[in-house]
């Protein structure tokens, strides 16, 4: 509410005019000539709106500049559709441009924005929508004119750049009475055929009467329809259609399409080639960690250790055995010495095995026992002695105790 | 697995994918040699069959191109 007996600081006054301004005034479209129009490096456009008295100051943010049809130029007369806002730093107060269009053919430009906001709201420009363009194609479908500079622009890009893609291209008419709908059944030719992996279409640069095929609702609906992704590159960079929109992705160019559309030829040789070159790479390195890994356990465990180990084992054993067997013939004896003195009978029982290495058994005449200490005889006394082969008899001549 | 896969149903794109998958695998080195050699096999033959397809492809495009 305005008090007229209050008294407002600046910042307040502001707010107030801002407000009466900005709520009463709803958006309006305002007619006049464009001047000292200026594209700031940010992509947002300042100019002034102005007729023989007065002027209007407009802004037109980048997201709203973007989508214009045309170049504005100062001196051009347009229709503007806008917001009044006040700058509250500045003081000043200006007009939000949301829509710029040139009179004189201002009904193309009307249609065409009714027609985008009409299959925008529907969804046709969802991104949700778009399909992805194959990323390896091999057949790609163009729609435009045969006589036209696109598809030569197309083929010379794609022969240079990917010699393995092949063109085939659906001719029809870009521009006039007819070309929307030659347009529209190219497109579904090629969904029928199956025959290639996507499609571009496109013209080159024109008027917007000349562009106009490429926004006409049937046209905007067979891209919609297509099973086959579809690069649209209709006119120059600056050029938007409706195409544009509903199309899986824009091309400023035919050329850039093409670009777009197919990978490099010798990228793709050499991508191979190194991909290649990773897998035996990574295969060396297993089979290198691998020899690594044998070269350790054969220097750990080599061969020559193992024998070595094998002959100090032998070595061993045989030792053990050495003694083992020493002790068995050891025991042997004992045990035929002893078994033959317990039955007494020495001579049938003869220890060979004894007697043949040399030894002797001594017997004493007297009482036929047999002498294993010399205390057991005396002088003179009479003894047999068995030896291996025959016997001897003698008498003892001198007897010397102790081991 | 792959090695004896019948080629001829294998698209260029399928095979790129299998293939990005066994230099994935070989990178990781955590596999057998055994299995490792079956991978590095099978990668060379997709590698050789990818650009089988394309030299095939250029070839058949030049040769379309001659014919008009």
């Amino acid at each position: 509410m305005i008090n007229e007996n209050k008294i407002y600081s600046v910042s307040d006054a502001t707010t107030l005019i801002k407000s009466v301004l900005e709520m009463n005034i709803p958006p309006i479209w305002v007619e006049g000539e464009i001047s000292s129009w200026m594209r700031a490096t940010s992509g947002h456009s300042y100019f002034n709106l102005k007729d023989s008295s007065s002027l209007l100051p407009t802004v037109m943010w980048k997201q709203s500049a973007q989508s214009l049809l045309f170049k504005p130029e100062d001196g051009m007369k347009v229709r503007v559709l806008g917001k009044i806002t006040v700058y509250e730093k500045s003081g000043k107060y200006q007009m939000i441009a949301s829509q710029l269009q040139p009179l004189g053919i201002g009904d193309l430009y009307q249609e065409f924005e009714l027609l985008k906001k009409r299959l925008a709201e529907e969804g046709l420009f969802d991104d949700e929508r778009k399909m992805e363009i194959p990323r390896y194609p091999f057949n790609i479908g163009v729609v435009t004119s045969s006589k036209g500079a696109v598809i030569a622009d197309i083929k010379n890009v794609l022969n240079r750049r990917a010699p393995h893609v092949n063109v085939i291209l659906e001719s029809t008419r870009v521009q006039g009475e007819g070309a929307a709908e030659e347009i529209v059944s190219a497109i579904e030719k090629f969904n029928r055929k199956g025959n290639v992996d996507l499609l571009i279409i496109g013209r080159g640069g024109g008027s917007i009467e000349d562009l106009w095929a490429f926004n006409e609702e049937i046209v905007a609906r067979a891209i919609a329809a297509s099973k086959l992704p579809i690069i649209s590159a209709v006119g120059h960079e600056t050029d938007y259609s409706i195409s544009d929109f509903v199309a899986d992705l824009r091309a400023p160019t035919p050329s850039a399409a093409a670009e777009l559309a197919a990978p490099k030829y010798d990228d793709l040789l050499e991508h191979f080639d190194s991909l290649e070159k990773a897998i035996c790479d990574s295969i060396s390195e297993q089979i290198r960690d691998f020899e690594r890994m044998l070269d350790d356990y054969d220097r750990k465990y080599s061969w020559e250790q193992f024998n070595k180990m094998l002959v100090e084992e032998e070595e061993k054993i045989s030792a053990i055995f050495e003694v083992l067997k020493i002790s068995e013939d050891h025991l042997l004896n004992i045990f035929e010495l002893k078994s033959n003195l317990a039955v007494g009978r020495l001579d049938s029982l003869n220890p060979l095995a004894v007697l043949e290495r040399g030894y002797s058994i001594v017997i004493s005449e007297r009482n036929e026992n047999i002498i294993t200490n010399a205390n057991q005889l005396s002088e003179n006394d009479g003894i047999r002695i068995k030896l291996h082969v025959g016997k001897l008899t003698a008498d003892v001549r001198e007897v010397s105790n102790g081991l | 697995m792959g090695s004896d896969k019948n080629n001829s149903d294998l698209t260029f794109e399928d095979a790129l994918k299998r293939l990005n998958e066994i230099v994935h695998n070989l990178e990781n080195g955590d596999k057998k040699l055994e299995d490792s050699i079956k991978l590095f096999e099978e990668g060379v033959k997709l590698s050789r069959f990818c650009k089988d397809i394309l030299k095939d492809a250029a070839d058949k495009v030049e040769g379309l191109k001659k014919e008009k």
